[in-house]
């Protein structure tokens, strides 16, 4: 009930989106505050244990991300319009979500 | 052609035209109505434009042959400073801002604005402000670190010239027209749509202006607070961007590119809302992927926001975060593609007119395909150092904001003339200005990408012979002229349509949306009666909105006690909820903005006495304002409309919604300050975080715990037991609560010329001051406002305007003794 009322208010609209932003400022510092303390970073080589972080948290914000999408998607509406497009913005941001994962599988974390 | 009115529907129109009409003479300068607001708006935005365009010509002269000293390096500084500031700040947000509060009400089936003098203010401070900034440059002591106003080279010691000093405060001044418009435009849009215009039924114009409007919210405070501190560091000595003492400039660039990318979307959103409208209509059919396209406006919006450093890939950030930034920097091209094939798929479809309009749309898509991709280019890092700093940057932000802004603004300015003028442009004559404009373009910013690549640098006044720029230059500077003179072309035809255009016949362009079943030349009140709405095309699937609205056939055709009515709605499903008054002809908006321009002047010519004068006449001039709203008898005569509560008596009026969108972003704004900080506090090299804290944790303590008892006390008159007796306990708290604020900030002994530590420390205590003080002052006004009646049990609207008021300054409080007690105490003392 409570999951049906969510996915059809606008503010739905916006859960995507904004656990990407989270996400992405979260990424953005944990990286700088690791390079800068010299934490996880294993002399600056690569594979380092923050990359390793950063991967599996980012992983996890997309699998995150999918399970809202999935869950906005089988909800049911009388014209279907929040709840779909509420699941297509949670998709497009876990796709984004992923793709920052990118960087940190293949470059060293403070160079 | 629609028929003349009958003696009935005449006599309803001049009656409406009295309650909504401007007054005539210098009265006209009260008028708060959308309609003339906006207009106003448009036209000094396209004044400011010329201004813009003239120091662009002066560029061109200057760079047209090398070795030249027509203009000298200080004063080249000035104009290349101004242009960028004229046209982003002066012209391009304020032109879409009126662009949207002139359209806005008229799409979505409203009478005006929701609140009408706000935006009112918002006009005086952009124009006043306006005009502050550009008397620096007649006074020859213009700004000239650039438009973004880097440190330290904006800094006192760089630039110890008053030019800086005018950036700062007369830009701070027109970010207050921009957030009022970004308030506005939010709330209008979600609570004040027609009847049966539901979300998914609204047009595609007003999702691009929600978007730009919550972008507005977001994205201007922490330029705001960038400014402020930077004027605090050159008029008072404070530190923040200095390195000497524990700032770092690189804090300056962080607050502006946290504004300033977000800003190309601002001013590209609804410049493509133009665009969704435009095409469908000149196609003939609904656009394709609505829904695509409301996702590629969400996701763009945000996206927008994680960009912001890859204009500072070369100040020495490690490459995986550049890495980040450059993968959003490509993410943000998907959404902008979506819009692309939707527009494309959208024309292919259907069975398009070239009229005039189009012409311009198809110019857009053009350039504005090009300046993404260049975009995509300078996504790429390796790519994006080799170019830094050179033309091809430039020659890319013009593709992108003159071709993803210009170009659909002009098209939209032919598309919605006959709306005002009741008159049509001249075909040929505005085909030879867009034609002369888009070669004159091309010819002055494709050979600015060369330029670029064969490494010149921007900002430079002159350059050597023999470089290999010299004709690539001359003839960037001819296309400049040429395109210059195609504006000219285009606005001798806008000028001269007034007098020799055909009229318009109603509805001329076949559109589907509600503006264009009011009667044309446009009137003060749009409708004679607000309709139902069952489509997302109302004039295509509902045509007998044309006649049946003038008619009066529809909701709130009568005028009752020559009052300014529209209906409130529900912000999802666009049912109605409410009448909203709303105000009338004031001159409290000029007043305000008036006393406002003051108090930057006097800041300007550091004369503080008379500054703080000023300040205190601000406050009681929106206090006075403030005093008449509400349910104040002038504003609220009587309890309902047919079977509608008035919005006064009502717990979830607009007003609510303007508070909690402001304090969206005054939350914004503090969340700036918060990362401020935590920036400095690791990065920058001179930063020394004390042993021991110089507040006093049992002051702030004490303190808090006093405001958090005023919210407990507030928190019992919301909940039904008001009285005048019980709102004055909590102003007396409130005020204890203040008393020990200000004591514990007099006692830490701050020294803000010192450290960057204490100079954000103290305006910190700055804010929850202000914050305290403010809430407190508007409880004790409500106190007296239930001794008037105009408050009470029965009717607690204005209760719940300031509740969340309450809720935001008791968390901002708590907030900050973790982040700037807590914390430092629990991992930095003595870093």
């Amino acid at each position: 009930m409570i999951r049906s009322r969510f996915w059809r208010h606008p503010a739905s609209l916006l859960l995507g989106p904004v656990v990407w932003s989270l996400w992405f400022v979260v990424l953005y510092a944990m990286l700088s505050l690791s390079c800068l303390q010299g934490w996880l970073v294993n002399g600056g080589d690569h594979p380092a244990a923050i990359n390793l972080l950063l991967a599996v948290a980012g992983l996890l914000v997309t699998l995150l991300l999918l399970i809202s999408a999935w869950s906005a998607w089988r909800t049911p509406s009388e014209t279907g319009f929040m709840p779909r497009t509420s699941a297509m913005v949670s998709a497009c941001s876990a796709v984004a979500s992923l793709l920052l994962v990118v960087p940190g599988l293949i470059m060293a974390p403070c160079l | 052609m629609s028929q003349a009115p009958s003696a009935e529907q005449q006599a309803r129109n001049d009656r409406f035209e009295r309650v909504w009409g401007n007054l005539p003479g210098w009265g006209t300068l009260s008028a708060v109505n959308h309609t003339t607001v906006g207009l106003r708006f448009l036209i000094t935005g396209l004044i400011f434009f010329l201004v813009g365009g003239l120091l662009a010509m002066l560029i061109r002269t200057q760079l047209a042959l090398p070795e030249q000293e027509i203009i000298g390096a200080d004063l080249y500084n000035q104009l290349f400073t101004m242009h960028g500031t004229v046209m982003m700040f002066l012209f391009a947000i304020p032109v879409l801002e009126g662009a949207a509060m002139y359209l806005i009400p008229k799409m979505i089936g409203a009478r005006d604005l929701v609140f009408p003098r706000l935006s009112a203010l918002g006009y005086f401070c952009y124009l006043f402000g306006g005009l502050i900034i550009l008397s620096s440059l007649f006074l020859q002591i213009a700004p000239d670190s650039g438009w973004f106003m880097y440190t330290p080279l904006s800094s006192r010691e760089f630039s110890p010239g008053m030019g800086s000093d005018f950036w700062l405060l007369g830009i701070t001044f027109v970010e207050i027209s921009a957030i009022s418009a970004g308030v506005e435009l939010a709330v209008s849009i979600l609570r004040s749509r027609a009847p049966g215009m539901s979300l998914q039924r609204m047009p595609l114009f007003s999702w691009y202006i929600l978007a730009m409007a919550l972008m507005i919210i977001f994205g201007f405070p922490p330029l705001i607070l960038g400014s402020v501190l930077l004027e605090l560091e050159r008029a008072a000595g404070w530190v923040f961007f200095a390195v000497e003492g524990g700032g770092d400039p690189l804090l300056w660039q962080h607050l502006f590119w946290l504004f300033g990318h977000p800003e190309v979307y601002i001013i590209f959103l609804p410049a493509a809302g133009i665009v969704s409208t435009l095409i469908p209509v000149f196609a003939g059919r609904p656009i394709i992927g609505y829904r695509w396209v409301v996702l590629a406006i969400i996701m763009m919006g945000f996206v927008s926001f994680g960009l912001w450093v890859h204009h500072m890939f070369t100040v020495g950030i490690p490459q995986m975060a550049q890495a980040f930034f450059s993968v959003a920097s490509m993410l943000v091209a998907i959404p902008t593609a979506i819009q692309i094939f939707v527009w494309l798929a959208t024309l292919w479809a259907g069975k398009v007119r070239f009229h005039l309009p189009m012409l311009w749309i198809m110019g857009f898509l053009i350039v504005f395909v090009c300046g993404g991709l260049t975009g995509v280019m300078l996504a790429l890092v390796p790519f994006n150092w080799q170019v830094h700093d050179t033309h091809f940057v430039v020659a890319h932000m013009h593709y992108v904001l003159v071709g993803g802004m210009l170009f659909p603004l002009v098209a939209g300015l032919y598309y919605w003339l006959p709306h005002v003028s009741g008159r049509m442009p001249s075909d040929s004559m505005g085909r030879w200005g867009f034609w002369l404009f888009f070669i004159g373009f091309n010819m002055t910013f494709l050979l600015m990408h060369l330029t670029g690549l064969l490494g010149m640098p921007r900002r430079v006044y002159t350059y050597e012979a023999g470089l290999g720029w010299g004709w690539l230059n001359l003839l960037s500077s001819v296309g400049g002229f040429v395109m210059a003179i195609g504006v000219a072309t285009v606005i001798l035809d806008i000028v001269l349509h007034f007098r020799f255009g055909r009229k318009a016949s109603p509805n001329p362009w076949q559109a589907d949306t509600l503006e264009w079943a009011i009667p044309m030349p446009v009137n003060a009140y749009n409708f004679a009666s607000i309709p139902e709405i069952r489509s997302r095309h109302p004039l295509w699937d509902q045509p007998e909105l044309m006649r049946s609205i003038p008619a009066g056939e529809h909701g709130l055709s009568q005028i009752e006690d020559g009052r300014r009515d529209t209906i409130g709605s529900d912000a999802v499903t666009g049912e109605a909820r409410e009448v909203m008054h709303l105000p009338t002809n004031s001159w409290e908006p000029l007043i305000t903005a008036a006393v406002l321009a003051g108090l930057c002047l006097s800041l300007l010519l550091k004369t503080y006495l008379l500054a703080i004068l000023f300040a205190v006449l601000a406050l009681v001039a929106c206090l006075r304002w403030s005093w008449v709203n509400g349910l104040h008898p002038r504003i609220a005569p009587r309890d309902r409309t047919g079977d509608l509560p008035l919005h006064s008596r009502t717990t979830d009026g607009p007003g609510r919604w303007g508070m909690i969108v402001t304090l969206m972003a005054d939350g914004t704004l503090f969340a700036s300050l918060l990362f401020g900080w935590l920036y400095l506090w690791p990065v920058a090299p001179d930063w020394q975080m004390p042993e021991q804290s110089p507040l006093s944790v049992w002051g702030l303590l004490g303190s808090g715990l006093v405001l958090a008892g005023a919210l407990g006390l507030w928190w019992r008159q919301v909940q039904g037991a008001v009285s005048v007796g019980g709102l004055l306990l909590v102003t007396v708290v409130g005020l204890a609560h203040c008393v020990a604020l200000v004591l514990t900030a007099i006692e830490a002994g701050l020294g803000p010329g010192d450290s960057a530590h204490d100079s954000i420390l103290a305006v910190v205590l700055a804010y929850l001051i202000f914050h305290s003080g403010l809430t407190t002052l508007l409880t004790g006004l409500q106190a007296l406002r239930v001794r008037q009646g105009y408050t009470s049990q029965a009717l607690p609207y204005e209760l719940r305007v300031l509740h969340p008021l309450w809720g935001y300054t008791v968390v901002v409080y708590w907030i900050s003794i973790v982040v700037f007690l807590a914390l430092p105490a629990a991992f930095g003392g003595g870093a």
